[in-house]
């Protein structure tokens, strides 16, 4: 570098010699200390201050091209140097800071290198890391936010930089509903990093919540000042919901009505849920992490072992019924499902036990067990369905009946199994059944060799507490023979009716024809009667005169003879009829028949001077047949016209009452009178009193009263005493109200 | 001119004594006794002897016996009424029975009454007084539902 200065320097002395002359010989050299002092140190402007003295010296100062030492070269030598120290002194100084700036600057841009580098490799960290970061000021406005708090906030870096932080990051608490704290401005407060309450939604930009788990930290300088507040936050919508999930399942273990024990391989417990403390007694503490053989009865440890390597295998176990011991010894009848549990990657690392007491239902199993003996000795069909007609029990009787064992019937569809035809339809039978509680039909079922049986089923419901349908009993008994019998006994019936009607109609025929052949045997009986009477007369009539009392005497008693005769046999044709002919009986006003009656007899009356009243009031409706009723009438009227003693005029009284239900008429006469001893037998036939004033009586005038309301399902009677009339009565019963029809016997 | 009566009736005694109850009644009735009901077809489809009609004059009313052998009341009350001519005619059942059935059957057929034999002398002359007057005076006549009892016992 000297060389070089002092070298350029010289050249340029040279070039300008001619132009300077002697004249100032070392001006150029002091350049060339300067650029030697600038570019290389102290050391080379000394080195080319130097040089360049000597050059000039040699070359420029004169003498030229000899060294001269005198008081002039000393004096510009001493100049010289002292200018070259100045030079260099002040080039060094220069030199100096120019290196140090240099250096400087070489050290800036290294740093600044490696900070780019930094900050992209940490822009590069924000955007790829999956939490939302946003920065803030110490004054909570936003300075960056990465992609993912672009995504979740809703709001684009451009849009955010710059806005308070609130603006941009507005967080809810998801339960009350109400605006959170501010995390910045909690962090710029307290000057430590703070997190997010639980439960915090973020309200994005377009109004969404989002579930969000945040942490909030203060940025400080080296010196400890806060210079900003780092916000990291992160979507935790699917971290909730299993969260959630787990709650629940956690939940239901930790509630479920059974017990839920986890174990591993070894048979070591793990978990201990709340319904196996109370089914065994232990608390979790004191069985965790013990042997779940503590559970088993000794004599069962082997089912462990099967449960286990099962496991070991992958495979679950199946649910088995068994005993479980408490704390306390107890030993719980129990059902056990094992299921495996599995890590990640698949492997059985224990399993998880289900434990349910069966307790009550064995209790109630072996009372059903009982009931089921019992049923067992019916020789009835019972069955127990449940509301979808499963067969849930099937008693001895039933296997008999149908002809299927219990273990091929319990678990069927009872009528799908059995085939059964209802008598009505299903749905309406079910509605009934829903509505009484009970059922009870005729079914025709098929037997499992295919035979087909007519049931008698009761159907009753044993109503579970809330009221719905829960099992129903059927009890059927099989009536098949007796159906035969009943159609044979119907078949029977039918002939035996069909016979008697037929007897009953040759019998009427017979009837019929006796009937007529009275009334023919009447009619010629009778022929002769008119006969002996008319010609008695027309004797008497025609040849009277040359006849004696005596003979006259004679003719009157054939005539007479011949007319009790005719009364006699009309007096029997009508009892006989009253014996087997119907009685139609109508409503039938028992007054008019009264005063027909008192009509029909009026000849007699005025004969005997007589007196009949008919009561005006008190004449009820009778269930009677007129004819008959105006004949029982005639008879008890005559009867009490003929049995009055001689002297006494006839006074007769015909009245009725109505008590309980019954008519009673009655006639009254003021005649003879029947002696106590004569009243019972009266009414029989041929019974005439021996006191009787005429000799025209049958003696079958009351017998024929008595039949005569026998037949209208009524009787006859009499009160009286002898010498002071009679009261003769006939109680028949009252006709139905209007709107019935009469009875017919 | 006297009214025609015909007595219907198997019986010889009873028609004797109808015709001496009516003598003895004094009746103004042309009496016509007809011995049995084939012989009453005969008469009055004027068989045989029976075309004379001054000898057996058309009857204006007619008793039938009822229970006779061969051909019945009845039968002869349904020849009586088959004939237009005869529709009218008065015809009165006169006999013994007082069976239900019958009565029924001889209004079916169409008798105009249904009388019971008197059982007496007495009776069957009063019977006859009543028939004559009925004959001659239409107020006097027993109605179509007379009573059974009203001329018997």
């Amino acid at each position: 570098m000297a060389s070089l200065s002092v070298g350029a320097a010289l050249l340029i002395r040279w070039l300008l010699d001619p132009l300077l002359g002697n004249n100032l010989q070392l001006l150029t050299f002091y350049g060339a200390v300067v650029i030697a002092v600038w570019f290389g140190g102290w050391r080379p402007g000394t080195l080319a201050a130097v040089l360049g003295y000597l050059a000039a010296d040699y070359l420029f100062i004169p003498p030229r091209y000899q060294f001269v030492v005198d008081a002039a070269a000393i004096a510009g030598f001493m100049g010289y140097t002292l200018c070259c120290i100045v030079i260099i002194y002040l080039g060094e100084r220069m030199h100096q800071a120019n290196e140090s700036l240099i250096k400087e600057s070489r050290e800036r841009r290294e740093i600044e290198n490696i900070l780019a580098e930094e900050k992209e490799l940490l822009s590069t960290t924000l955007a790829s890391i999956g939490d939302a970061v946003i920065v803030t000021d110490t004054r909570s406005r936003v300075i960056s936010l990465n992609a993912e708090a672009e995504q979740l906030t809703g709001w684009s870096v451009m849009d955010a930089i710059g806005q308070p932080f609130k603006n941009v990051f507005q967080i809810l608490n998801e339960r009350t509903g109400k605006p959170a704290d501010d995390p910045v401005e909690k962090a710029l407060r307290l000057g430590m990093a703070t997190a997010l309450a639980n439960h915090t939604v973020l309200v994005t930009k377009d109004g969404r919540h989002v579930p969000i788990d945040d942490s909030a930290s203060p940025i400080r300088e080296a010196g400890g000042a806060v210079l900003g507040v780092v916000l990291v936050f992160r979507d935790v919508t699917q971290q909730r919901l299993a969260e959630r999930e787990r709650g629940h399942l956690a939940a239901i273990v930790e509630y479920s009505g059974d017990a839920v024990v986890s174990k591993d391989l070894n048979g070591v417990i793990q978990s201990w849920n709340a319904s196996a403390q109370r089914l065994f007694g232990y608390l979790p503490d004191e069985i965790i992490g013990k042997s779940v053989t503590l559970l088993i009865p000794r004599d069962r440890l082997e089912e462990e072992e099967q449960i286990l390597s099962r496991l070991r295998r992958g495979l679950p176990a199946e649910r088995i019924e068994t005993l479980r011991v408490a704390k306390d010894g107890r030993q719980i009848p129990v059902s056990v499902s094992v299921s495996p549990i599995k890590d990640k990657d698949g492997r059985v690392i224990g399993a998880s036990t289900l434990v349910h007491d069966i307790s009550e239902r064995k209790r109630w199993e072996n009372q059903l067990a009982d009931q089921a003996r019992l049923l067992d000795l019916s020789y009835d069909a019972i069955v127990v369905r449940d509301a979808v007609e499963t067969i849930i029990y099937w008693n001895k009787g039933a296997c008999e009946a149908y002809g299927y064992k219990r273990e091929e019937a319990v678990g069927r569809v009872i009528h799908e199994l059995l085939q059964t035809e209802f008598p009505e339809p299903l749905e309406r039978i079910r509605a009934k059944l829903h509505q009484n509680g009970r059922w009870t039909g005729e079914l025709a079922q098929r037997r499992k060799d295919g035979a087909r049986i007519v049931v008698v089923s009761r159907w009753v419901v044993d109503r579970e507490r809330n009221n719905r349908l829960g099992y129903i009993l059927e009890t059927s008994n099989d009536i098949t023979e007796r159906k035969r019998i009943e159609k044979q006994l119907l078949h029977h019936r039918e002939e035996l009716e069909h016979s008697v009607a037929e007897r009953t109609a040759q019998l009427n025929q017979s009837l019929r024809s006796l009937e007529e052949l009275l009334y023919t045997i009447a009619h010629d009986l009778r022929a002769p009667n008119r006969a002996m009477q008319g010609y008695s007369h027309l004797l008497d009539a025609e040849y009277g005169t040359q006849l004696d009392e005596t003979a006259r005497g004679y003719l009157q008693r054939i005539s007479a003879a011949a007319l009790r005769n005719d009364a006699l046999i009309c007096d029997l044709l009508e009892f006989g009829r009253l014996a087997h002919t119907d009685v139609p009986v109508t409503a039938v006003d028992a007054r008019r028949v009264a005063e027909a009656a008192v009509e029909d007899v009026q000849a007699e009356a005025r004969k005997r001077h007589a007196t009949i009243e008919v009561a005006g009031e008190g004449w009820p409706l009778v269930a009677a047949n007129a004819t008959l009723l105006e004949q029982v009438f005639c008879n008890l009227v005559g009867n009490a016209l003929k049995y009055v003693p001689a002297e006494r005029k006839p006074h007769i009284e015909l009245s009725a009452k109505v008590d309980h239900g019954l008519a009673t008429l009655q006639v009254k006469d003021n005649g003879l009178g029947i002696p106590a001893e004569n009243q019972a037998n009266i009414f029989e036939p041929f019974t005439r009193l021996s006191n009787a004033a005429g000799s025209d009586g049958t003696g079958m005038g009351l017998a024929i009263v008595r039949k005569a309301a026998e037949r209208m399902r009524g009787k006859a009677g009499v009160e009286s005493q002898a010498g002071e009339g009679s009261s003769f009565w006939i109680q028949l019963p009252l006709a139905p109200r209007e709107g019935k029809r009469p009875r017919t016997p | 001119m006297r009214k025609v009566l015909a007595y219907v009736d198997d019986s010889p005694d009873d028609l004797f004594l109808f015709r001496a109850a009516c003598k003895l009644a004094e009746v103004r009735l042309n009496l016509v006794m007809i011995e049995g009901g084939a012989e009453a077809i005969r008469y009055l489809d004027r068989t045989d002897q029976y075309a004379d009609r001054t000898q057996f004059p058309e009857p204006d009313i007619v008793l039938l016996d009822l229970k006779m052998p061969g051909v019945d009341g009845f039968a002869v009350l349904r020849h009586l009424r088959s004939d237009p001519a005869r529709a009218e005619c008065p015809v009165g059942l006169l006999t013994s029975s007082n069976w239900p059935g019958d009565i029924e059957q001889a209004r079916e057929i169409g008798a105009t009454w249904y009388f019971l034999k008197p059982p007496d002398m007495a009776r069957l002359i009063e019977f006859v007084t009543v028939l004559d007057e009925c004959l001659h005076d239409a107020t006097a006549c027993p109605k179509v539902e007379t009573r059974l009892s009203e001329f018997s016992s």
